[in-house]
């Protein structure tokens, strides 16, 4: 498993806030953290989506570094 | 971006010179409007630089005028799965839905699942009417390209920004969770509920806001991360065991009640200071009401006072603003 992937999976298994990052990535994150929460065998599912988003969007490496 | 009232000639001028506009007005505005790069939606209260007003004769104007091309859709109800399909690789995309439509009901409910939601920027807001017109007539929408004008589903300008531009969207929420409220969850998605778990235990949720007298001006907040997320309530109906919401409360989601701001208008206006000139921005129409902004200047932020403001899901009693940066100066800060 890549760090990058760990990073995700501690992420969202957490509830840590996650300060200055961008408003897209706080809802996105919080929508999945639901979704791990109500049904564990979707963490992987979940990473696979936000790794989905970092690798898309404009603000990335700003708030991969929040997590 | 420029943002200002125009009357119905100066924006008409506007779109005539093959400006990518988004518009907001009375819907009686909109339709002298002539067809072209625009999108629209009804309302008629706004945040100006001379204060809040309500106003059915001009319209409230964003110029696009960094966009080097658009896109105009408007989806169906059933076709908002996928908004984010015509987008462009390197864009925004604002966004009109009628209040009180199925369209309404479904984006504020399933949006944040939709795919490629948070790819890109989508900023707008939930049109509205005239506080005496509601149940009169329909809030509507208008695909400025055709001249076709809805009730249902919502229409979406596709923007494309060049390669140095960046577009940041964000909210400014006053409210926060009053750390001594109650905590309070619901079991299932809606724009009502029955009952709750508060503190752990079930009641009947009307029964509980009513016999805690809760202040129903204040919103319900909730903490996504670190971003403060507002339900407001509508109505709470005791005899029919039932409180209504101006946005879904979501299962699962631990909610408390807002600590009061104060003085709303004063308090915003203290908050942003002289930012948001030139960003697009809408405000809550219950932040008008409540804040009892009529009349009042509020900063530089402008924009219509909605039904509801979207920044990728539905919010409610939040400002909504959307700026664009040269990438450099985005990636410093």
């Amino acid at each position: 498993m890549s760090d990058t992937a760990t990073v995700f999976r501690r992420t969202l298994t957490s509830n840590k806030e996650l300060g200055e990052a961008s408003l897209a990535t706080k809802i996105l994150v919080t929508r999945l953290r639901r979704e791990v929460s109500s049904q564990p065998s979707a963490l992987d599912k979940a990473v696979g989506e936000l790794s989905a988003y970092f690798a898309k969007h404009q603000f990335a490496s700003k708030d991969i570094a929040v997590l | 971006m420029k943002n200002r009232m125009m009357t119905v000639a100066e924006a008409s001028a506007a779109i005539a010179a093959g400006k990518t506009l988004l518009i907001a007005g009375s819907e009686t505005a909109l339709r002298h409007l002539p067809k072209g790069r625009w999108i629209g939606g009804t309302s008629v209260y706004f945040l100006t630089a001379e204060g809040g007003r309500c106003d059915e004769e001009d319209v409230f104007v964003t110029e696009f005028e960094t966009a080097t091309s658009c896109r105009i859709r408007h989806y169906g109800p059933d076709a908002l799965p996928g908004l984010a399909q015509a987008r462009f690789e390197h864009g925004i995309s604002a966004i009109l839905i009628p209040a009180f439509s199925k369209a309404h009901a479904q984006f504020a409910i399933e949006g944040a699942g939709y795919e490629g939601v948070f790819d890109q920027p989508l900023m707008g807001w939930i049109t509205g009417t005239h506080l005496d017109e509601i149940g009169k007539t329909t809030p509507k929408i208008f695909d400025g390209l055709t001249g076709a004008v809805y009730d249902e589903g919502a229409v979406l300008l596709h923007a494309e920004l060049p390669a140095g531009t960046m577009a940041e969207l964000d909210i400014i929420n006053l409210f926060q969770q009053d750390p001594a409220a109650d905590t309070i969850v619901f079991d299932t998605d809606g724009f009502s509920a029955e009952t709750a778990q508060v503190n752990g235990e079930t009641v009947d949720f009307a029964a509980y806001v009513a016999s805690k007298g809760l202040d129903t001006k204040l919103p319900l907040v909730a903490d996504y991360a670190g971003a403060m997320i507002n339900v407001s309530f509508q109505s709470v109906d005791a005899d029919k065991h039932r409180v209504q919401f101006y946005a879904p409360v979501i299962a699962g989601v631990e909610y408390k009640l807002a600590k009061s701001t104060g003085d709303y208008a004063t308090s915003f206006a203290a908050r942003i200071g002289s930012e948001g000139g030139e960003e697009l921005s809408c405000n809550c129409i219950l932040n008008y009401l409540y804040g009892e902004m009529e009349g009042k200047k509020t900063g530089s932020f402008t924009g219509p006072a909605t039904f509801g403001e979207i920044a990728y899901i539905l919010l409610n009693q939040t400002l909504v603003h959307l700026k664009f940066e040269a990438a450099e100066a985005s990636q410093v800060a």
